[in-house]
């Protein structure tokens, strides 16, 4: 559809009635002067109204500020890599994220693709406090959204970081495809608080990640990221089967060896994409075009993925990064785990 | 097509003459109580739904029913402070009885300004002074309600022309058209856009892939309809995947594996197959 149809992301910015007074609220609405402001009682009055149409939402973003009175911090999903630890939690203060990539859970978990941002992080942070007086936390921030790439907006990260630098028992991971360089060269190296990139191939990124930073914008922002000593991880994963997705590998797990050295990086995680099957049917009403939404997946255990073939593509993503990093510094996800 | 939808005549006169000059060809459809009119091409509807939450919901339902539409579009009168005849896209229709609250869909590009709305059981008049910056009408969220049972929010416009300030006491069917008169032509060129819009819509949905011959493929796999829905995923996703599932299945004829003689060997193509090319 031509793109002159639709309004411009952030033109409508809903506005929760009790988080209209914050002052983060307001320090966002001022970063969006020309945006048109309707106050509503609740976000889920809007964000969880039935029958949206996400497909058409993800051309023309809202904005949704609220204010949650519960704190947003969950125990890490089975489906998710615990790098192990045990005590592995994500916050959740942002849903659904503004690089609408293809194959993203997000689109089956919402029912819809506007942005809902809980502006007062201050009952979240006082619960990872809580937890933190039990046991040492490994906390990810960027789960249900890329908080990197709308940092601009929230200033969420920065106070992350003013949080997590007197934590030294909190360990940060910021998942992000995000190539923010400015950002990156402004905030501080801390030894908690680890940069995920999540890395894809051309074809992968070209064609599924449309709206998030190319390959090699995201190995530049990982490589200043290593240079001002920022903990690094890679992540190869979701990895995705397409016709010639070996070569594909083949060229990045190639360029990954030629732009680091293995020392420069913390660890890598990889795995085959999945997805809880009750999101994979929303995910294909949502994508009815898309060859990797539309994709015969198999369900095991509640989660769809590539079955056997996972295993396949796994061991052969490690086989081409095995004798750069040690394999104490590979993380990989497998379909029995869960 | 386009569902237009006014509770009266003297707020559709305008819009039906607009439509007419802009060449559609709008003629009255002999469907029951239901005041209705269609274009030739079928591209725009208009129907009278009288005055009121109820009466407006419930020939919207009828109508959607009858009609599926792309878009619902409610035009009409309101009071509010704004100059006569000002135009307004409704992006928040709150339901007084109830106190709940509805928002249509803003991601298509509108034209007009945009005010909330406040839907009321009855008209009381207003001071002219009170200051309040909502629009007030009578069907804005009777229309909302109805149309959200066929449509996404996106979908739902409501387009409302200020007719008085809330504080005369009998407004005539001629301060009503007049009202619309000054609205009616911006008001009928956002509606073809709109058709344009629905057009693009409905190429961005369309689903080209399946064919006789993938349809018979399905029946002669003769296995469950779990079975048929796999062997369909299958070549829905070659379709996408830029190859051409036809050939797929000429294959399967050619080399005996279709038609399956039971169940039991349809079982077996379909694993062969998924071992082969996925």
């Amino acid at each position: 559809m031509n793109g002159t149809f639709f309004e411009p992301a952030f033109s409508h910015v809903y506005v929760e009635e009790r988080a209209a007074d914050l002052p983060q609220t307001k320090r966002i609405l001022q970063k969006l002067p020309d945006a048109h402001v309707i106050m509503i009682r609740h976000y889920k009055d809007v964000f969880n109204f039935s029958g949206q149409d996400a497909r058409i939402q993800s051309r023309s973003l809202s904005l949704i500020l609220a204010d949650e009175p519960d704190p947003r911090v969950y125990r890490g999903a089975p489906v998710c890599q615990d790098f192990g630890n045990k005590a592995f939690y994500y916050t959740s203060t942002v849903m659904n994220c503004v690089y609408d990539c293809e194959y993203c859970y997000l689109k089956g978990m919402y029912p819809s693709a506007n942005l809902v941002v809980f502006t007062d992080q201050s009952r979240t942070f006082a619960e990872v406090d809580r937890l933190l007086a039990l046991y040492p936390v490994y906390l990810c921030i960027s789960y249900d959204t890329d908080l990197a790439a709308i940092e601009p907006l929230t200033g969420f990260l920065q106070e992350w970081y003013a949080f997590a630098a007197e934590r030294p028992d909190l360990t940060l991971e910021i998942r992000t495809k995000c190539a923010n360089k400015g950002l990156l060269s402004t905030l501080p190296a801390l030894s908690n608080a680890i940069w995920a990139f999540t890395l894809s191939p051309d074809a992968v990124a070209d064609r599924y990640e449309k709206k998030a930073p190319g390959l090699s914008m995201r190995i530049a922002a990982a490589r200043l990221a290593v240079s001002r000593g920022i903990p690094v991880r890679l992540c190869f994963d979701p990895m995705l089967r397409f016709p010639g997705w070996e070569e594909e590998y083949r060229k990045l797990a190639q360029t990954v060896r030629e732009a680091f050295k293995p020392g420069q990086i913390r660890d890598i995680s990889i795995g085959s994409f999945r997805i809880g099957a009750q999101y994979l049917g929303q995910l294909r009403a949502r994508h009815p075009d898309s060859a990797l939404a539309q994709y015969p997946y198999k369900v095991c255990g509640g989660v769809a993925g590539y079955g056997e073939k996972s295993r396949e593509m796994t061991a052969y993503m490690t086989g081409l990064l095995d004798g750069w990093i040690g394999r104490g510094k590979m993380f990989l996800w497998e379909e029995q785990e869960v | 097509m386009i569902a237009v939808f006014t509770a009266l005549y003297p707020e559709a006169q305008q819009l039906l003459d607009r439509f007419r000059k802009h060449g559609a060809r709008m003629k009255r459809l002999e469907a029951g109580n239901l005041s209705v009119w269609k274009s030739e091409d079928e591209n725009f509807l208009l129907a009278l739904t009288g005055s009121g939450e109820i009466a407006s919901a419930v020939t919207t339902a009828r109508v959607l029913t009858q009609f599926p539409a792309d878009f619902a579009v409610n035009f009409g009168t309101a009071a509010g402070n704004e100059p006569a005849g000002s135009c307004f896209c409704i992006d928040k229709i709150t339901e007084e009885a109830t106190e709940r609250d509805f928002y249509p869909g803003l991601e298509w590009r509108m034209p007009f300004g945009e005010r909330a709305l406040v839907t009321v059981p009855r008209v009381a008049p207003q001071s002219s002074d009170s200051g309040i910056s909502h629009l007030i009408d009578m069907e804005g969220a009777g229309f909302f309600q109805a149309a959200a049972r066929f449509l996404s929010p996106d979908r739902i416009v409501l387009l409302k022309v200020v007719s008085d300030a809330g504080n005369s006491s009998g407004l005539t069917a001629d301060d009503l058209r007049k009202a619309c008169e000054v609205a009616a032509e911006n008001v009928a060129g956002y509606l073809f856009w709109l058709q344009q819009a629905a057009d693009a819509r409905a190429g961005a949905h369309a689903d080209a892939w399946e064919t006789q011959l993938l349809a018979k493929a399905e029946k002669d796999l003769h296995g469950s309809e779990a079975m048929r829905q796999q062997l369909r995923r299958i070549f829905r996703w070659q379709a996408l995947a830029g190859e051409d599932p036809e050939k797929l299945v000429h294959m399967l004829y050619a080399d005996g594996s279709l038609p399956a003689s039971d169940k039991k060997k349809g079982k077996e193509v379909l694993e062969q197959l998924e071992r082969d090319i996925l």
